[in-house]
């Protein structure tokens, strides 16, 4: 069984459709790219799955269970993360005090129990600092942790909304063009986390652009065009793929 | 002005060690309901400033103030309650009545929620002034006057020891939610709320808990002033003085939740008065103080020892 099943789906903005009757499937472990021209209907597509839109018909089905009409902060706390095209974060926090946020869902002690400073609660803020510390490090970030967020450079922007999104210990983690505005060096450096991310088990769907990027990264890939899916399938395959070529790849590469 | 642990903790000493002493400084009885006042007054905008850190603005803190300290007088003048037992019990009922307005309002977005508290503002007004049974516009007296036993509190400094063991009560309270993950969650709505919804923060619960402790703490500060005024008049709780209270937050600082609030609420009630300026040039006060602080102190008079501050208390 799939962790997400995407069932006819359709998402109609007043005549306009964004996504349209889309079958799609994403399976453990995998990082799955999906691509298209501009207005393909990708960063719509995580919306709905995420929950900030509902679709217009159609089914979300993440591990078996349909979450289409569920909210987003349900659909996060069963294991959905993202990251965002324009870099979301907590500008005026520390890095360590954001990846800490990150981890907030999976506070185990109460409300009750957290404004009275159980001991169970604050074994939950040690469990949390220890999560941030080790995925600071994971990410190799370290060094960064008590800079603002807002004082950082471009590049360790993105890494830190990864690293958020990380932190809540998702199980499907949508990343929306992780390596925009990124040069080689750095774009190859990202591909290495994410590879490292899906090494520790979570499923990763990546939209983006840089296609050198998509091809490395990813083992399935999905094309969409005005909202259909237009192809699938293995890297090689996308390459060769007339359809994919017409509709978007252009000459060469 | 970076501050080691150890100053920080002698400068909090120093400042419970005056503030208990205060009454034995200051002589003046007048100084005294003012500062009595003021310390009231600072439980409100400590918890407009956690709303406002919510991204919640509201301009009824008075009206919330005003419900308990209705339902403190009445419950004494009509029911013989003594003030202990009205006390949690206007704490209580202004939060249940925070609870039932928040679940219509708190999802709204922040424009309709501000709308809607300058309606409850005039609402709570009109609504008190008209029912002869809520004391309409003459409003309640007599309240009786807290006791513990034989002991009657009538002088200003017992009130004053009063008011500072209920200011010391809500600052603990809201020390205890700034400093728990709760706390974690509103600095992160604060910051980003798209991103804290996107981690899985429940960005209405989180919202609610503020709203509610604010108007707790507002029901707990309305009570004593029931009885230490020994009489309301619903027009006290209008959105004239709903408006002081942002005033005084902005002036101390938005960003120091605990101390910001108290700060303002002192100058912004004690310095009219020794000043002795009076009525009308109160207003210029006011007035000037929030263009001096507009243009010199962005982040409140408490950034003086902090300039970089995000969040502080």
């Amino acid at each position: 069984m799939a962790l997400l099943e995407i069932r006819k789906l359709s998402k109609y903005f007043g005549g306009v459709a964004a996504i349209d009757g889309l079958d799609f499937e994403a399976n453990n472990s995998e990082i799955h790219g999906i691509i298209g021209p501009n207005g393909a209907g990708k960063t719509t597509l995580f919306n709905v799955i995420s929950g900030i839109f509902l679709p217009t018909s159609g089914n979300v089905i993440f591990k078996g269970e349909d979450i289409t009409n569920l909210p987003v902060h349900w659909r996060v706390k069963k294991g959905i993360g993202r990251t965002f095209q324009l870099t979301n974060l907590f500008l005026d926090l520390t890095v360590y005090e954001n990846v800490n946020i990150g981890y907030h869902k999976n506070y185990k002690a109460g409300l009750v129990r957290q404004f009275f400073h159980t001991s169970a609660a604050r074994k939950d803020d040690n469990i949390c600092r220890l999560r941030t510390l080790e995925l600071l490090e994971f990410l190799k970030i370290s060094p960064l942790k008590d800079k603002l967020a807002k004082n950082l450079p471009y590049g360790h922007q993105r890494i830190l909304a990864f690293c958020i999104a990380l932190a809540a210990e998702p199980t499907l983690l949508m990343l929306d063009e992780p390596v925009a505005g990124m040069n080689p060096e750095e774009t190859m450096n990202m591909v290495k986390l994410i590879q490292k991310a899906r090494d520790k088990g979570i499923t990763i769907l990546v939209v983006e652009h840089d296609m050198p990027a998509v091809m490395n990264l990813c083992e399935r890939i999905t094309v969409l065009d005005y909202g259909k899916k237009i192809a699938e399938g293995s890297p090689d395959e996308i390459r060769e793929n007339e359809k994919v070529i017409e509709a978007y790849l252009g000459k060469g590469e | 002005m970076q501050f080691s642990r150890v100053q920080k903790l002698i400068a909090i000493s120093i400042a419970c060690l005056i503030l208990l002493l205060l009454p034995f400084i200051i002589r003046n009885q007048y100084l005294m309901h003012i500062i009595i006042l003021s310390c009231l007054e600072s439980i409100i905008v400590i918890g407009f400033v956690a709303q406002y850190n919510v991204r919640l603005l509201t301009f009824c803190s008075a009206a919330f103030m005003g419900v308990g300290a209705y339902i403190s007088g009445l419950l004494s003048t009509r029911y013989g309650l003594n003030f202990w037992y009205c006390l949690p019990l206007a704490g209580i009922g202004t939060g249940l009545f925070a609870f039932l307005l928040g679940l219509l309002t708190v999802r709204a977005g922040w424009v309709t929620f501000l709308m809607i508290s300058i309606v409850i503002s005039e609402i709570f007004v009109e609504v008190i002034g008209q029912i002869p049974a809520l004391g309409g516009w003459d409003g309640i007296i007599g309240i009786p006057r807290p006791a513990i036993g034989s002991f009657v509190f009538v002088s200003k400094v017992s009130y004053y020891y009063l008011g500072l063991g209920l200011v010391s009560v809500c600052v603990i309270i809201f020390i205890a939610l700034y400093k728990s993950p709760i706390g974690k969650a509103w600095t992160a709505i604060g910051q980003s709320s798209d991103l804290a919804a996107s981690l899985g923060i429940n960005l209405f619960n989180y919202r609610m808990i503020a709203y509610i402790a604010a108007s707790f703490t507002a029901g707990l500060s309305g009570s004593l002033y029931a009885h230490y005024s020994c009489y309301l008049v619903p027009n006290t709780f209008g959105i004239i003085r709903s408006l002081q209270i942002p005033i005084n937050a902005v002036v101390g600082g938005l960003h120091f939740v605990i101390s910001g609030p108290i700060i303002g609420s002192i100058i912004m009630n004690a310095v009219p008065e020794l000043l002795r300026i009076t009525d009308r040039y109160e207003l210029i006060f006011v007035g000037l103080m929030i263009i001096l602080c507009a243009l010199f102190f962005r982040k409140g008079l408490m950034s003086i020892f902090r300039k970089d501050i995000t969040r502080g208390l």
